[in-house]
């Protein structure tokens, strides 16, 4: 058979592979963004008992390798919530331990962008008499939208990219499929260029999304002169 | 008789251990133009922020329309009202800042109608009529669609302006609010200052533009040394001088 025809008879399981990277990656993107985004609000302008442990969280996720995260999740948290009668499947414990790193990254840039903004924006919202949450919403972050955006981007397609880790606990995401392809057919070269296209795909449509959405939010700083 | 807006009864302010003032004492009466000079330093803006709540003090007590504001005692301990509450009270007062600190992200028009809409509960309709009346009272009804990036200094500042007096505040605090600017600017700001002024918009003017001060004012105060210093009519102050502190000060303006 040839690499081609080695592919078609493939199909059903590198689509259920690529359909395991992008359900892991996506879940972790929006599950680690959100959660992210509340942890890095908090980081700012939560009392120090609070800030504590997120600062924990956030310093210790970011200063190990994804792979121990990964392990971690599987292993022992799978082992701790057996004995509460609930199975961790490789896939969910991949989405979580994904969605750990994509929240402290996040948290990251979030309190990055909410300080950069400067202290008279809060001062001016509060001279017109808004609440807190008002100036959040408001006037803080769709300012600091626009900071966390670019460098997000780049954080979603490091979760495209590390979903690959998942293969190492089971689950049959792209790499895992292909690993198991050449191990049948042989032809490493082929299969891993054609897996690391997909991932090349993948990224680019979220750099292309990215890059729009930034067009979006980013109108007011482009604009210029006019006097 | 006089309506008294703004009472300042021997408010004191501390950073930590460093005493910023003391024993200050003002009032600003409806319509009344007050002006506070001073070296650099001396608490002008510290006090102007006391007055809007953005800072809060140590000592005495600050009425607006004849209600104290950002304290009450509870039990005969001096407390700080909620921030909700004091929400509410900074609508009283509308805040110029030196740095214009409009939202960089909104229009002009945008800027003015935010605080109508969240803080005063109006419709959109409704804030965008009360907002392009006052956009065109400081000269820029043709800027309404315009964002900060696109507009001069002068141009912010004037946008400034109309977002804080269009929340009908019982007084207008002005910090400086033509330091930042180029010298060909600060006229046009002056200007809208001014005919706010001749409205009878109730103000007290931080301000280092001493002819300004001296053409605009009912009183003008003198603040050194953590302490007001002299209080008088701007004639008093600017030409009879009567400390040598004070003359020692306006001789940097040569006025
Ligand atoms: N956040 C702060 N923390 C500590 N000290 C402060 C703070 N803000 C101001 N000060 C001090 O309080 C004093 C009064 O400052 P303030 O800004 O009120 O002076 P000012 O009269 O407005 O001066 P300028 O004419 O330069 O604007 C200064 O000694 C300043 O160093
Ligand atoms: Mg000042």
């Amino acid at each position: 058979m040839s690499f081609i025809d080695t592919v078609f008879a493939a199909t059903n399981s590198l689509l259920s592979g690529a359909l395991n990277t992008i359900l892991s990656a996506l879940f972790a993107i929006i599950i680690g963004t959100i959660s992210g985004i509340l942890l890095g609000f908090l980081l700012c302008y939560a009392n120090r008992y609070f800030r504590f442990p997120v600062r924990l969280y956030v310093d210790i996720i970011r200063g190990i390798p994804g792979l121990v995260t990964l392990f971690s999740v599987y292993f022992f948290l799978g082992y701790f919530l057996q004995g509460y009668g609930i199975d961790l499947s490789p896939l969910i414990s991949g989405i979580i331990a994904l969605s750990a790193m994509c929240a402290a990254d996040v948290a990251e840039l979030t309190r990055g962008a909410l300080q950069s903004i400067p202290q008279g924006q809060t001062e001016a919202g509060k001279a017109i008499g808004l609440r807190f949450d008002q100036i959040f919403f408001k006037i803080l972050f769709p300012q600091a939208a626009v900071h966390i955006l670019p460098p997000w981007v780049n954080t979603a397609t490091e979760m495209v990219k590390g979903s690959t880790l998942l293969s190492l606990i089971g689950v049959s995401e792209l790499l895992l499929t292909a690993n198991q392809l050449v191990a049948t057919n042989g032809n490493a070269l082929s299969y891993y260029s054609l897996i690391g296209l997909i991932f090349f795909l993948l990224n680019s449509l979220i750099q292309f999304l990215g890059a729009r959405l930034e067009k979006r939010l980013t109108f007011f700083t482009r604009i210029k002169g006019d006097y | 008789m006089p309506e008294l807006i703004l009472e300042i009864r021997d408010v004191e302010k501390w950073y930590g251990v460093n005493k910023i003032f003391e024993e200050v004492s003002l009032e600003v009466n409806s319509g009344e133009v007050v002006s506070i000079i001073g070296s650099s330093g001396s608490g002008k803006t510290t006090l102007l922020r006391c007055v809007n709540l953005l800072e809060s003090f140590q000592k005495g007590s600050i009425l607006i329309d004849g209600n104290e504001v950002g304290y009450h005692t509870v039990e005969g301990k001096r407390k700080r009202l909620s921030e909700k509450t004091i929400a509410h009270q900074r609508v009283l007062t509308g805040m110029v800042f030196q740095s214009f600190n409009l939202f960089p992200h909104m229009t002009a028009l945008r800027n003015v109608t935010l605080g109508l809409i969240k803080v005063k509960n109006m419709n959109k309709e409704e804030a965008e009529e009360i907002g392009r009346k006052w956009l065109e009272r400081v000269g820029l009804s043709d800027k309404l669609a315009s964002y900060p990036s696109q507009l001069s200094g002068g141009q912010q500042q004037r946008v400034a302006i109309a977002r804080a007096v269009a929340m009908n505040p019982k007084i207008m605090l002005f910090d400086e609010a033509t330091s930042a600017l180029d010298p060909e600017l600060v006229g046009e700001v002056l200007n809208v200052i001014k005919q706010l002024a001749d409205d009878g918009t109730t103000m007290l003017i931080v301000t280092h533009e001493m002819h300004f001060a001296f053409e605009v004012s009912s009183k003008v105060v003198f603040m050194d040394a953590g302490k007001i210093s002299a209080v008088g009519t701007p004639h008093e102050i600017f030409i009879e001088k009567k400390s040598p502190r004070l003359k020692e000060f306006l001789a940097n303006f040569n006025v």
